[in-house]
């Protein structure tokens, strides 16, 4: 056992010696007198000797007693043994690296204190001027940064650092900030060194929970500080608002804003979009713990880039910069549709025939060859549609160039020069539907795939089918039933897709190394029905079948389906719905943007850019991108070429961070880690566990006085 | 003084006086008031003899007078070192108020009324002895020089008052009226009253006058004191506070052992405070002696 302040004892020992100076001091002076009953005086005094002797020695022994009480707690003794990092003196040389979380969870208040500011306490113990120890401060965020450069003895600097640290509005990429403490612990020291790793944060499972210590030199010390409260405050926050299917002027956009309740009540939350000059407002209950889905319609007059912003209303919880999120839209003109295809307009039980019907639905006498088609879309079609038929043995290739989405439909041989310009334009962010009904597809197919290179990655590959591959009466028995195109169908799905019954079409074989998932339906003899495959900015769907042949153009749920598979297709071009803040950022922006020519990037007006400003744009093959180290804070960011928004994204706190439930000490200090030893310490101990025996030595000094003033009482006469 | 004049130290008893006085005579002597008539025995006085009724009838009566004397009172003064006590205001000890100055001015004054009555009055001072002793007498001188020696009467640290009264008791040969004046605050008190049981025996009327002092009921008001006995009896320091009560109920029980005591002696037992002025007292205790 050592104790923090020895000169304490060496007081103690004096003052022991106050009780008998008190009792001479504070002794009344005796008036003397002559009595003539001093006998009965004498008697009397004889009788209460013993009582008072007994009295006097108890008082005497406890306030000496409450004296070497109040001098050991003064002197703080440690007991115990230490475990994990110490402040004390260390034996022998030592590396520390504190991490601290400057997330945007640590903004959380609990009792009028944030925890970055608690977290700023605890951390400085750690970094105070240590004989032997070598120190490096990493402030942990999304890019987690070891700004104190070398570890150093000189800890001055890093605690200036420290104090000017803030909770930053970023989520913690924990894993990231353990290896670059792991970089500082091994790349420094010698063998003999003592290697420490002290964390504080709030240890938000959402954060914490995935993260491997292994990463950790195996003979470092971890010492967890926690700076979360007890129970985890009531937070509410908005994790996300997206329009829903196509954002297109003139049509009814589907905002949906979901949010988080992490709290014990369940509760009404509302919220209002303020877009456009537009305020609308959402309401509706949401469970404790749970989520809940806020839905709002609005209509855009016209196309074009909006900004805006969402919050919460009403409400004052422990974070409060989760609840708003802004918000950056691109309402695109109604779509041009293409329609590849050597069939004539006039043939009536076409499969391009029904193409048409069910994506410009309003067309009552296509016009045959070349015609152009425009109409409104009705019965739930959510396509708008320009269509326009191109038979690719007459017409001039080039014109595919102006679709929003091409569609091929027994378009026949294609060349490789046409296949390269589908490629492009899907790269580029349109969207490709191919029917594939013929031999020949399977062919043009593979060029395809062959053109895209690594860009398309089809999960199978389509095939001629043989003789021997009966190719009717197919049914779908494998659906993605939660993704577009059948997530229109909701529960209905089985009652829709039950009757259908295709013929036709290729048979598949799959790909090994490809994603399963972009298989959306499967037919009965396990080809593939419905294949929709990302390529560059764009997106390729297969639809597998000879549309002649099935009843699926009869059905009710022909159109729905063709038309949310057109959109799905459209709407890859949208632009993220929002990027997080202090990430690298990498975006290309729309394909009609080819150059950087007299384009700004514009960032929110309570934002300070960086010494890179907002980042960079840059030239590339593929178009513009737009390259930063680290995302601005949250807000709009707009790429402006003169004052026109050519593109805008926004910036918004991952939703990771609003949960701010935090791991149990059991889980934290059980994971598979190599470190021998390993340290706990919750915001509610006390900042050194040996040093808490302080308290329960004034707890018995008090003690010893109180039962002296009993005492004292008692023996009174 | 002059208020007391009518008063007269009396007592209900028969006394042995040396002259005629105002006080019933044990003796039957032959000049006083007949009261009545005896037959002769062998050895009576043949002059009381009744010669008229012998004459007559041939019986031999004795006529009976009862004689009237003067009364003999011995004062005894206890001169220990606690009657010097006088309370808080003299720190304890002498100075006006003092249990001594009172009993000198109580004798003083029952030796005036005493003498003014043709009585004879004597003294004996006692502390660690019997000090002084005055027989009983009535002429001036004699009163004076009493007076004179309770003026100057002192004290003494040491007390042996059942000595005294034994002393005392040796040196006096005609049962009186013994008048005790004394705090009894006497080391063994139980041997001072055999002694006073010595007088009772011989017919003594023995009063006792208890003389106590307001501030020896009660211990002083105050944290700390450092009490000095009067008769060598060294220093206690102590908080009277803490012995208050038990202090009073010792004082109490003293008070009433001295009573019961005095009772079963047949003393006449008289508690006199020092807070009543002692004419009052005197007046008093004058009025309920003479019924």
């Amino acid at each position: 056992m050592s104790v923090v302040h020895p000169w304490a004892l060496a007081a103690g020992v004096g003052a022991i010696a106050i009780p008998v100076v008190v009792h001479f001091l504070t002794r009344p002076r005796p008036v003397t007198m002559w009595l003539s009953t001093i006998q009965f005086v004498a008697e009397l005094v004889a009788e209460k000797r013993a009582r008072h002797r007994m009295r006097d020695w108890l008082v005497l022994i406890l306030r000496t007693l409450a004296i070497g009480f109040a001098a050991v707690a003064l002197a703080r003794p440690l007991i115990g043994t230490p475990r994990g990092v110490s402040t004390g003196s260390v034996e022998k040389p030592t590396l520390r690296v504190v991490l601290v979380d400057v997330s945007q969870s640590m903004a959380a208040e609990q009792d009028g204190v944030k925890a970055i500011e608690r977290a700023r306490a605890k951390a400085a113990r750690f970094l105070a001027d240590q004989e032997g120890v070598e120190a490096n401060l990493i402030l942990a965020a999304a890019n987690p940064d070891a700004g104190g450069g070398e570890p150093t003895s000189d800890h001055s600097r890093m605690r200036t650092q420290l104090a000017r640290a803030s909770a930053l509005p970023q989520r913690l990429d924990a894993q990231a900030a353990l290896r670059n403490a792991a970089e500082i612990l091994r790349g420094h020291g010698s063998p003999s060194t003592r290697r420490e790793c002290v964390i504080v944060s709030d240890f938000q499972q959402t954060n914490w929970a995935a993260v491997s210590f292994s990463v950790l030199p195996s003979d470092t010390v971890v010492q967890f500080e926690s700076v979360a409260p007890q129970d985890p405050p009531a937070n509410l926050a908005i994790l996300g608002c997206v329009p829903r299917g196509r954002a297109e002027a003139g049509k009814p956009l589907r905002w949906e804003i979901e949010v988080g309740n992490y709290s014990s009540i369940s509760q009404t939350v509302a919220a209002e979009i303020r877009i456009a000059n537009q305020r609308l407002r959402a309401e509706a209950p949401c469970d404790a713990g749970g989520r809940a889905t806020l839905v709002v319609e609005q209509t855009f007059e016209s196309a074009g880039w909006y900004a805006g912003e969402v919050s919460l209303l009403g409400v004052a919880d422990s974070l409060e910069s989760d609840n708003r999120r802004a918000l950056a839209l691109r309402i695109d003109a109604a779509p041009k549709l293409l329609l590849v295809t050597r069939q004539s307009s006039a043939m009536r039980n076409a499969s391009s025939y029904f193409v048409e019907r069910a994506l410009a639905p309003s067309v009552s006498n296509p016009v045959s060859n070349s015609s152009s088609n425009s109409g409104e879309g009705r019965n739930g079609n959510p396509i708008s549609s320009f269509l326009r038929r191109i038979d690719p043995t007459r017409d001039a290739w080039d014109s595919i160039a102006d679709g929003d989405l091409i569609i091929l439909d027994h378009p026949g041989m294609l060349d490789a020069t046409q296949c390269d310009r589908l490629v492009d334009r899907v790269r580029l962010g349109r969207g490709l539907l191919y029917i594939a009904a013929e031999p020949v597809d399977a062919t043009n197919l593979k060029l395809l795939a062959v053109r895209a290179g690594r860009s398309l990655q089809m999960p199978v590959e389509f095939l001629a089918a043989t003789t021997s591959q009966s190719r009717s009466g197919l049914f779908l028995t494998d659906l993605q039933r939660r993704v577009p195109p059948f997530q229109v169908f909701g529960d209905d799905l089985a009652a829709m897709v039950d009757p259908l019954r295709f013929a036709g079409g290729l048979a598949t074989r799959r790909i090994e190394g490809t994603l399963r998932d972009d298989i959306l339906a499967t037919y009965n003899d396990q080809s593939a029905a419905l294949v929709v495959t990302p390529c560059g900015a764009g997106a390729m769907a297969v639809l597998n079948v000879e549309l002649s042949q099935s009843n699926l153009p009869a059905s009710p749920a022909f159109v729905p389906l063709l038309g949310e598979l057109a959109t799905t297709l459209l709407s890859r071009d949208q632009p993220a719905a929002t990027i997080p803040p202090g990430e690298t950022l990498a975006l290309f922006l729309p394909t009609p943007i080819a150059n950087t020519s007299g384009l700004r990037i514009v960032g929110p007006a309570t934002a300070v850019p960086g010494l890179e400003g907002w980042g960079e744009l840059r030239e590339v093959d593929s178009g513009v991108i737009w390259q930063a180290l680290a995302a601005g804070p949250p807000g709009v960011y707009e790429v402006r070429r003169g004052e026109e928004t050519v593109f805008a994204v926004a910036t918004a706190i991952p939703p990771e961070e609003s949960d701010l439930r935090v791991m149990s000490r059991e889980l934290l200090s059980q994971p598979s880690m190599k470190a021998q030893e390993v340290g706990y310490r919750s915001s509610l101990e006390p900042d050194d566990s040996q040093d808490s025996a302080w308290a329960s030595l004034l707890a018995v000094c008090v003690s010893c006085l109180i039962v002296e003033f009993i005492v004292l009482r008692t023996f009174r006469s | 003084m002059s208020s007391l004049e009518h008063l007269r130290f009396t007592t209900r008893q028969r006394v042995d006086g040396a002259y005629s006085g105002r006080h019933l005579s044990r003796q039957q002597g032959g000049s006083g008031e007949f009261v009545d008539f005896r037959e002769y025995t062998s050895g009576d006085d043949l002059r009381r003899l009744d010669w008229k009724v012998l004459g007559r009838t041939g019986r031999r009566y004795l006529r009976l007078y009862q004689d009237e004397t003067n009364l003999s009172c011995t004062l005894v003064l206890d001169a220990s070192g606690s009657m010097r006590f006088g309370g808080l205001a003299n720190r304890g000890a002498d100075g006006a108020g003092s249990k001594l100055e009172y009993a000198q001015f109580l004798a003083s004054a029952l030796t005036y009324l005493i003498t003014q009555s043709q009585d004879q009055v004597g003294l004996a001072i006692v502390s660690d002895a019997l000090r002084t002793w005055e027989r009983p007498g009535a002429d001036p001188e004699h009163v004076a020089r009493v007076l004179d020696s309770i003026e100057r009467l002192t004290t003494r640290p040491a007390t042996d008052f059942s000595g005294g009264l034994r002393d005392l008791f040796l040196r006096t040969s005609r049962r009186s009226v013994m008048l005790v004046i004394s705090d009894f605050l006497f080391p063994k008190a139980e041997e001072a009253f055999a002694a006073l049981r010595l007088f009772r025996q011989k017919h003594w009327e023995v009063v006792l006058l208890h003389l106590v002092h307001p501030h020896e009921e009660r211990l002083p008001a105050g944290n700390a004191f450092r009490f000095q006995g009067l008769e060598n009896e060294g220093r206690v320091l102590c908080s009277p506070a803490e012995l208050r009560e038990a202090y009073e109920a010792r004082f109490a029980r003293h008070g009433d052992l001295i009573r019961a005591m005095a009772m079963g002696c047949g003393c006449d037992y008289r508690r006199v405070s020092t807070a009543t002025p002692y004419l009052r007292t005197l007046s008093t205790f004058l009025m309920d002696r003479s019924g």
